[in-house]
């Protein structure tokens, strides 16, 4: 595969050639989902810096071991931003970042709650998913928000919510097969292989 | 963390841990149940991919970024130390393996009858270990610590390659590997303690009732390449006194079924 095939290259195919260690390959990567990747940071930490650490961090582990993503086990994307999700709650749920973002809530508290629905849908990618989302019940919007977009445990989130813990893990995982549902009708692709 | 769920209670927790939204404990149970049940690995993926959809846009990255990662690109990984691989005599000459050095007969004698007594003892056929390293010099020959590294990415990444997740019976230790149509296989990660000097861990390939060592993997394992037959059903590691044994009468730190394609 030549540096122009790289183009028109599937995920999967450029993370073959990411494990024969083709920079090419994994620049190609970075300009098809590092700006989702680093959305997603910045919006979790609220901190341009801590996003670019996150970003490099993410991308140096697919370089490093790009054994870890398996196509036929869902996409690169949905790979690179679990990645990006996870080490930024690590950071969030750290001391430092925690002040941090006590600091944020403070100054942004009023927003939780009547204004969750206008986050998420700011937050979305297309106008098909937000949709989607508008049409979830209120209960499964505010859970998923908080815990994805807030970077909270399900358990801050029932007391943020006043909602018994079960039922808000129930909202949680019930939302997010809803939205499966419904973005599948909708013709949005939720894939489990990369194509 | 000792806390055991059932696959209901997992169940309930699925979506809040494809959001991160667990605290470690119930992450650490929910990853040992998924790391066995297809069921709940499956439903994660499909929340993860569900939850991918939900992200903010594209917020393009600070240009100076990407020159940041690649120039970090150029650090490449540390030598390996490559974990000698032993098999036994009747299986290297089925596997083409070179001629024996005369030095080493002596040693192959005394295993082989070790390997007998143990084969009458527990009815597992026992193998040679010993320091002769021709095998793994012939897996990886020419091969550097990064070449190894390639290959198993190569590996990997190949669709006819049979995948083989190795798992401990409590579902907390781990590991997995690879291995190609032609017998040759990788062990490409694990989350395995590490252990004592004086300990070490040994891979075992599951033919029938009997267990064959491939490798001798050391203390701590890292990649590894090894060479197994067409009739090996399973993969499994157990943890033995330091330079391998013939035979192994220990259960398995971790033991998974080779996956068809």
């Amino acid at each position: 595969m030549d540096v122009d095939d790289l183009r028109d290259a599937s995920d999967a195919a450029l993370v073959v050639a990411i494990g024969r260690w083709r920079e090419d390959a994994l620049a190609e990567v970075y300009r098809r989902h590092a700006g989702a990747a680093y959305a997603l940071a910045r919006r979790l930490l609220n901190d341009n810096q801590l996003a670019e650490e996150i970003l490099q961090e993410v991308f140096l582990r697919l370089w490093n071991n790009p054994e870890r993503f398996d196509s036929e086990r869902g996409s690169l994307r949905a790979y690179l931003l679990a990645q990006t999700h996870g080490r930024a709650v690590d950071l969030l749920r750290s001391e430092t970042a925690r002040r941090r973002r006590e600091e944020r809530d403070a100054r942004e508290a009023p927003e939780f709650g009547d204004d969750i629905e206008r986050q998420v849908i700011d937050l979305t990618v297309s106008e098909k998913v937000k949709e989607v989302v508008a049409r979830l019940p209120n209960d499964e919007r505010q859970a998923i928000e908080l815990a994805y977009f807030g970077g909270h445990t399900y358990r801050q989130v029932a007391v943020m919510l006043e909602s018994p813990e079960g039922t808000v893990k129930s909202r949680i995982r019930s939302g997010l097969r809803r939205l499966r549902t419904d973005l599948a009708e909708a013709g949005v692709g939720v894939t489990w292989a990369e194509s | 963390m000792g806390r055991e769920l059932s696959h209901g209670d997992v169940v309930e927790l699925l979506g809040a841990y494809a959001l991160d939204a667990l605290d470690p404990e119930e992450r650490h149970a929910v990853e040992a149940h998924a790391s066995w049940c297809q069921q709940c690995a499956d439903e994660i993926i499909q929340h993860r991919e569900v939850a991918g959809l939900l992200t903010p846009g594209w917020a393009r990255p600070p240009a100076a970024l990407w020159d940041k990662i690649a120039a970090s690109l150029v650090e490449v990984p540390p030598p390996l130390d490559l974990a000698p691989v032993i098999a036994l005599k009747r299986r290297e000459s089925q596997l083409g393996a070179p001629p024996r050095r005369a030095g080493n007969r002596i040693g192959l004698g005394i295993a082989a009858m070790v390997a007998a007594a143990a084969v009458a003892m527990v009815g597992f056929l026992g193998v040679r270990v010993s320091d002769d390293r021709q095998r793994i010099s012939q897996l990886v020959a020419g091969q550097q610590g990064n070449e190894l590294v390639r290959s198993a990415n190569a590996a990997v990444a190949d669709p006819q390659a049979r995948k083989v997740s190795l798992t401990s019976t409590d579902g907390y230790r781990t590991a997995q590997a690879v291995v190609l149509p032609d017998g040759t296989g990788y062990v490409v990660s694990n989350n395995l303690p590490g252990l004592a000097k004086e300990r070490t861990y040994q891979l075992w390939a599951v033919v029938g009732t009997s267990r064959i060592s491939v490798g001798v993997l050391g203390p701590q394992v890292q990649v590894a390449p090894f060479k197994i037959g067409t009739d090996v059903s399973a993969l499994a590691i157990t943890d033995e006194t330091a330079g391998g044994v013939p035979t192994t009468t220990k259960d398995p730190v971790v033991i998974g079924k080779i996956q068809d394609t």
